[in-house]
Formats: C-alpha cells, structure tokens, sequence
C-alpha cells in the first residue's frame, strides 16, 4: 500500500473552555496526509490552524476523534523526535551561533551521535538554507529572513517525519517572503520530509503545496480539499500560469463566502 | 572607530566627577563654610591619604559584609525563584510573603537584630542579605518565565528532559535578567552592610562614618563616604565585567560601550 497516510486525522473536534463556555475551535476534521507530500492549511484568522498543529504533533488532546501518525496513535513520549517546527517567529538562542542554533534539536533527538557529526550535519542544512558562510553568526547579526532559514535548518537537521510550518513567512516582509517561497520549493526537491503547512495567504499555498486544505471560520471545519495539478519540482515562474491564478480565485471566492456568511473574521 | 568611541565616554565619565568635586571646592571657598560643616574634596582627599592604614583597615570587613551578604541574597534568591517559577504552588504561597516582607524596611529592622545577633559581623551581613534578596528573586523568576512557550512547546515535542530544557534554554535566557538584578541588589548590599555598622558594629566605614559624625570629625566623615563609594562602584563594575564575560555574545548588540 503506497499511499498509506503518514498522518491521519480522523473526526476531529476540539474544544476549549472560556468565561462564556465551551468554545468549538475545530469540528470533525477529517484529512489524510501521504508521506513525502506538501498540505496547506489556510483559512481565516482564528479558525483554528494553529490548534490543528498541536493536536497533531500531540502538543494538545483532542476533544474528539482522533490522530494517528503512520497508523500509531500520538503518544508524546513515544513519538518525541518525530516532528519538527517552523514558527511565524524564528524563536532562536540569541546565546548560540546560527550554527550551534541549528544543532540544537539533533542535540535533544540524536544524544548517541558524536557532537562532531551532528555539527557537520547542522553546517550541511545551513548550506542547503543557502547561508553557507554564516555559520558563526549569532541571530542578531542576521536578516529576519536569514533568521528564518536558520529556524527552517533546525526543524530538518534531525530529520523529523513530518515537518510543521505555522505560517512561517507571514512576518516577512512580500519581497523576503517570495524569495523565501522559492527557497522552500528547491528545499523541498532534496527532503523526505512530510509537510504540514498553515498559512493565510492564497498563492502561497497554491505555489508549494500539492493539497490545499480550506477551513471554515469558527469552529474550523474542512470545507473542502483541493489537489494542485503542477508537477514537481516547482519554481516560481508558476505565478504566471493561467491555471495557477484560477486557483488562487477559486480559493479566495471559497473563502470569501464562507467568510461573509460565517460570521465575523478575526 | 568602537575603541575611541569607548576612551571618549571614558574621559567623559571622568569629567563628571572632576566637574562635581571642583563645583564642591569653589562652592565651600565661595560661601566660606566652616570645615566642620563641609570639608572642601581637597581637604577629604588629604585626609584620606593622611588616615589611609586606619581607612582601609575598616574598609576591608565592610567588603567582605557587603560581598557575603550578596552572595547569601543571590544564592538564595535564585533557588526560590526557580521554585516560583516552576511551581504554580510555591509562586502562589510564597509570593504575598515577600512582597509583605519587602515593604517592611529592613533598615528598620537593624536595632533588633544588634538584640538577636550582638555587635559583629551577623547582624551587618543578615541586613545586606536582607535587603539585596527581593530583586534577584523578582527578576530571576520573570527571566525563567519570560522563555517563549512555542520553543518550550517545541523542544518537549523532541523529548527534552526537564534538565536539558532548563540549562539549554530557561537558564540562559534568564541570565540577562540575573544580571541586571545583581546590579541592583550589589548596591542595595553596600546600604544594608553599612547600616548595620552604624548600629551594631565596632568595624567598617560605616563604623568610621558614624563615630567620626559623633566626634565632628567632618573631614574623615567624608573621607570614608568616598571610601565607600569607590567599593561600591567597585563591586558594580566586578558584576559589570562578570556580565561582559557571560553574556559576551552580547557584545556586538551595545552601542553605547560607556552604559554599564
């Protein structure tokens, strides 16, 4: 069985409670994810993407429903290891260099290995970031985007099975943020990683990901699941396509009336 | 271009204090005040070198209260504020405690305990300790809550152990909260450790202050006033340099060399 999924979402709910009860935050999210590939979540602010990352790398309990990665349950003691982050932040040790930033997560997951291997791993992922060069630099001396690429080189270092990105672009500024698009999408032709990918920005979605996933404003529901024809490997001479822009329009009118009958937008 | 940038605020710093003592020398020459009443710099700078083996002989026990008592505080202060930190329990039970014995002034206090402990060391190193304690507890515990809870999310996520979590991220990420605690409590140390002087003890410049106010004796006042705050600042720039060291990937963040 090729396709069996890396990542299955099974009837989902979440829900949490405030001053003014119980609030649904995800409801019946149902959703396959194949090893190797690149989903997208996007939606409006506040319905929920954030939530369906901690469910899913086991940070949150569900509700209801629930997650299995490549058939097991999440268990976050026995899948420690399994998942590597990407924030919207790039959230590194201002104390460590970009290089020993890098190491830190295969320091925690690959104690067994000789610190000599996992730095010269760590220096291969800061190459493959394109920041060859800069590996003695502390965060502060670099670029957001290049602060960026540093948290991207850590995520990978230790190869993670799935790779979870929360809207890792949306503080850079547009031009850092598409030359961040296509670095991801060369990145992308030499991992194995499976990426799990949130973002509110339409094209962004369209141009990596081969499935989009559209969710609904509160509570987060799958309003539907949309595969993307490209072939791999992308490049961003995409935009241009024709059929690239009638996505990104089919998208935003989906998620326009959903958002003009759902309620108000955060 | 840094270098000279740092000599410069250097000299700058120095003609502070040189503009003070002369503005002091031409203030008491002009009004002609008696020597009793304020002493010109240049007459407490020749006392000072006059009286210096009697001076530095009480300087000496003044330091080791003030380094001791410190030491006692930031000890101290750092294993409950890693318990507040941690323990929603302990950060609740302890925290309307400290903060009722903070507003209590310890200098108050400083009469009993010449009852509780007798004229000597105790009672001057207990105030200092006292008095330093607060900031490094406020601070540290705000330096080891203040990590982002995304990255403590994320290294659980790869099975950190708690150790491994608190020498890896929570530690070093308070540090610059220690430090600039230390800097507080250092001075607020000097205060505690001379007050208990003043009152229940036969050494230290605060000793000497005290007993050379009861006799009038002005110039020797002053002389070890300045003693005093050459320790103090002393003590302030050994945090400064300590700081510099540890945090040295700092470095390259300051601007401003000359602010400590």
């Amino acid at each position: 069985m090729p396709d069996a999924p890396r990542i299955r979402i099974e009837d989902l709910d979440v829900r949490y409670r405030t001053r003014d009860g119980w609030v649904s935050a995800l409801e019946g999210i149902t959703l396959d994810v194949v090893p190797r590939s690149f989903v997208s979540v996007v939606g409006p602010s506040g319905c929920g993407k954030t939530t369906l990352l901690k469910v899913v790398s086991g940070i949150l309990r569900p509700s209801g429903g629930r997650v299995l990665l490549d058939g097991g349950p999440i268990d976050p003691v026995a899948l420690a290891g399994q998942f590597g982050f990407v924030f919207q932040r790039p959230l590194l040790l201002p104390w460590r260099t970009a290089l020993d930033n890098v190491a830190l997560t295969a320091e925690i997951v690959q104690k067994e290995r000789p610190r000599a291997d996992r730095l010269a791993e760590a220096r291969r992922w800061l190459e493959l970031t394109g920041l060859k060069g800069f590996e003695g630099r502390y965060p502060h001396e670099l670029s957001g985007g290049m602060q960026q690429r540093v948290s991207l080189a850590r995520a990978l270092t230790f190869r993670p099975r799935v790779l979870l990105m929360d809207e890792p672009f949306a503080a850079l500024d547009e031009i850092t943020r598409e030359a961040m698009q296509g670095e991801l999408l060369k990145i992308w032709a030499h991992i194995e990683n499976t990426i799990v990918f949130i973002t509110h920005s339409i094209s962004e979605a369209v141009l990596l990901s081969e499935r989009v996933v559209i969710l609904t404003p509160r509570p987060g529901r799958v309003q539907e699941i949309l595969d993307v024809p490209f072939p791999r490997p992308r490049s961003e001479a995409l935009r241009g396509e024709r059929g690239f822009t009638e996505l990104v329009e089919h998208i935003r009118a989906r998620l326009r009336v959903e958002g003009a009958s759902g309620g108000p937008q955060g | 271009m840094k270098r000279e940038g740092y000599l410069s605020g250097l000299a700058g710093q120095a003609g502070v204090f040189l503009a003070f003592f002369v503005a002091w020398e031409v203030f008491v020459r002009g009004t002609g005040m008696k020597e009793v009443i304020l002493p010109t710099p240049t007459a407490t700078f020749a006392t000072l070198w006059a009286k210096r083996a009697y001076l530095l002989g009480h300087t000496w026990p003044t330091v080791v209260a003030i380094v001791v008592g410190f030491l006692i505080a930031a000890a101290s202060g750092f294993l409950i504020a890693i318990g507040i930190a941690y323990s929603r329990w302990i950060n609740e039970l302890t925290y309307p405690f400290l903060v009722a014995a903070q507003v209590v002034p310890k200098i108050a206090l400083a009469p009993l305990f010449l009852i509780w402990f007798g004229v000597g060391v105790l009672p001057k190193v207990v105030i200092a300790a006292l008095i330093a304690f607060f900031p490094i507890v406020i601070n540290t515990a705000k330096g080891l809550t203040s990590v982002e809870p995304e990255l403590l999310q994320f290294m659980h996520s790869l099975g950190a152990t708690w150790r491994e979590v608190f020498f890896k991220i929570s530690l070093p990420w308070a540090l610059p909260y220690v430090f600039a605690a230390c800097k507080i409590s250092i001075t607020l140390a000097v205060v505690g450790a001379v007050v208990g002087e003043f009152i229940a003890s036969d050494v230290g410049l605060g000793y000497v202050i005290n007993y050379a106010n009861i006799t009038l004796e002005t110039k020797t006042m002053f002389a070890g006033l300045l003693l005093l705050s050459a320790v103090g600042i002393l003590l302030f720039l050994a945090i400064v340099l300590l700081e510099r060291y540890c945090l040295s990937w700092q470095a390259s963040v300051e601007t401003t060399p000359e602010t400590l």
